[in-house]
């Protein structure tokens, strides 16, 4: 999983730091965007692997930056964990049928099982080719 | 001009009761409505002893005139208070026959008025009006044939006026009635939509109160975290103790805004579940695995009986969470012993269908719940009405059961328990076999 390039999009600055830290010492690559609309220009840079999305952001919602990555066949395969507080039902289902990897509830996961969720999306995406 | 002169002639003597009778019996059943009634045994009469006009003057209860019907020459009658007063005492157990009146006030008041007949209607020994008849079209005065025959009919036209009356009060009940239930029922829709509104306002405000709690939150529970696996480095015995207990708090108190958040859930209709056909025993082995060392740590055994079981009908991650919150509940009052999860296959016929249930059941050997407390379990932050005792006991959020509950029930199944104190308790609930009655 080394040098593999994660972006953060969170506009919690306490999170956002914190997950940054942890997957930087489990040897990751890590970029932050603190609102939507760096987050979406980020993640339509291409340059990275794997994007940590939440959902309530400043100016562009994570839900739409998901819509966005999706529809441009050359970022459609990577991977998006949504990272967010929000827990509908509805929500839930909307992240999945536009095509997120995992969905991550932050007050359930300690920071290493944050890591293990990362770690896992990627190995199944070895798994299968990638 | 012709009828008036020829009738005296040809009708003179020639009253024909029987006649007038029938007509009478005829005509009482024909209508109901009080005036219409009024009208039609006044035209019948007149008609029928040729008189110049006759009334109904129905009284009340002050022996006043409260309703008066009349045909032709009585329509514009106008009796002075004193003059009906002096009528109502003297007719009110008898007819009134103008010539056999003695000479007086009587004889002059119904002079003035031209009045003729006078019969009291009566039913069932009580007055309710009068009959009055004017002169006879020809002049004449009644035959002795004529009043006795309309003596005869009084107490039935009495009859008649008097179910007209009671059929009148039912109606303007009736409406009156109806009146009143479409007000309370708007009353009851405009509660009922504030309380819509209320309800909406009380979930709006957990569900968003809730997702702003779970930020700071997960805030605080990660860098505990942190500082307690030594990310920031070593952490002296003392500080590490407490801020386990800091890290438990803030556990407790994101479990208990997730229970809000479901609650919220549930009672909104927003909850959406996911059924599906799943292996149940499958499922009770991947939450053992989770609680296997809590169970461990306060050398509690924990065992699952086996047994083979049909596919069940549910959503699986709402199961999982009923069967956590179900061990977990064990697991804490649990001392010495342990727990153990088993299964059984029920059949419930109703009617025309069998259904058929797997029921997953969690015995432990904790102290037991008495069965007073057995009563508020499953109630809303383990409360009875009215009362406050017992909120949340033992670290729970008092959530756990009642939504455990609510999730059974919406997958279709049921839940309970059987305990006594000091020999443990068994909870149990029912899932729906796949393929059973109202699923596939």
């Amino acid at each position: 999983m080394a040098g593999k390039r994660v972006l953060i999009v969170e506009d919690e600055q306490d999170i956002r730091e914190l997950y940054s830290e942890i997957l930087r010492d489990a040897g990751y690559e890590v970029a932050e965007a603190w609102d939507g609309e760096v987050g979406l220009k980020s993640a339509l840079s291409g340059k990275f692997d794997m994007i940590l999305l939440d959902i309530m952001l400043p100016k562009i919602d994570g839900l739409h930056i998901l819509k966005e990555i999706k529809k441009k066949p050359e970022l459609a395969k990577i991977p998006v964990i949504l990272l967010t507080n929000m827990g509908a039902d509805a929500v839930i289902k909307e992240a999945f049928t536009l095509g997120a990897e995992a969905y991550v509830i932050k007050s359930e996961y300690t920071p290493d099982q944050v890591v293990n969720e990362v770690n896992k999306v990627f190995s199944a995406q070895g798994l299968g080719g990638h | 001009m012709v009828e008036r002169v020829t009738d005296p002639i040809f009708f003179r003597g020639h009253f024909e009761a029987q006649h007038l009778l029938s007509q009478i019996s005829q005509t009482l059943p024909m209508t109901i409505i009080i005036k219409d009634l009024s009208e039609m045994i006044l035209t019948t009469i007149v008609g029928g002893v040729r008189a110049s006009g006759a009334a109904i003057i129905l009284t009340d209860k002050r022996k006043k005139i409260r309703e008066y019907y009349a045909s032709d020459y009585l329509r514009d009658l106008r009796l002075s208070d004193k003059d009906f007063s002096l009528i109502y005492s003297s007719a009110q157990e008898r007819t009134l026959v103008f010539e056999d009146l003695e000479d007086g006030g009587l004889k002059e008041a119904l002079h003035r008025y031209a009045l003729s007949l006078i019969f009291p209607l009566i039913v069932k020994d009580a007055l309710i009006g009068f009959f009055i008849m004017s002169e006879k079209e020809s002049g004449d005065i009644y035959s002795s044939e004529e009043i006795p025959v309309l003596e005869i009919l009084m107490p039935e036209i009495a009859v008649a006026i008097s179910n007209a009356q009671s059929y009148e009060e039912i109606v303007k009940f009736n409406i009156t009635l109806k009146d009143e239930i479409r007000k309370a029922t708007h009353k009851l829709k405009v509660a009922n939509d504030k309380l819509k509104v209320l309800d909406r306002i009380k979930d709006d405000f957990v569900y968003v109160a809730s997702h702003e709690l779970r930020t700071p939150m997960t805030s605080i529970k990660s860098y505990v975290w942190m500082v307690l696996n030594k990310r920031g480095g070593e952490v002296p015995e003392k500080v590490h103790l407490y801020l386990e207990r800091a890290y438990r708090a803030t556990e407790r108190l994101i479990t208990l805004v997730n229970d809000m958040l479901n609650v919220s859930r549930i009672e909104s209709g927003r909850i959406e579940l996911v059924n599906e056909s799943f292996d149940i025993n499958l499922l009770t082995e991947d939450v053992v695995q989770e609680i296997k060392p809590k169970a461990d740590e306060k050398s509690v055994y924990l065992k699952v009986e086996k047994l083979d079981l049909p596919a069940v009908f549910a959503d699986r991650n709402r199961v999982k969470e009923i069967i956590i919150n179900l061990l977990g509940n064990a697991l804490k009052f649990v001392v010495t012993g342990g727990i153990t999860i088993g299964f059984k296959v029920q059949t419930a016929k109703s009617k025309a269908k069998i259904d058929r249930f797997v029921e997953i059941s969690v015995t432990d050997t904790g102290p037991g719940i008495s069965s007073e407390d057995q009563l508020r379990l499953f109630k809303k932050f383990g409360r009875l009405e009215n009362s406050y005792v017992a909120v949340a006991t033992n670290g729970g959020t008092g959530l756990g059961l009642y939504i455990s509950k609510s999730l059974v029930e919406l997958m279709g199944g049921k839940i309970g328990l059987e305990s006594r104190i000091g020999q443990g308790s068994r909870f149990w609930f029912t899932l729906p076999v796949a393929g059973s009655t109202g699923n596939k």
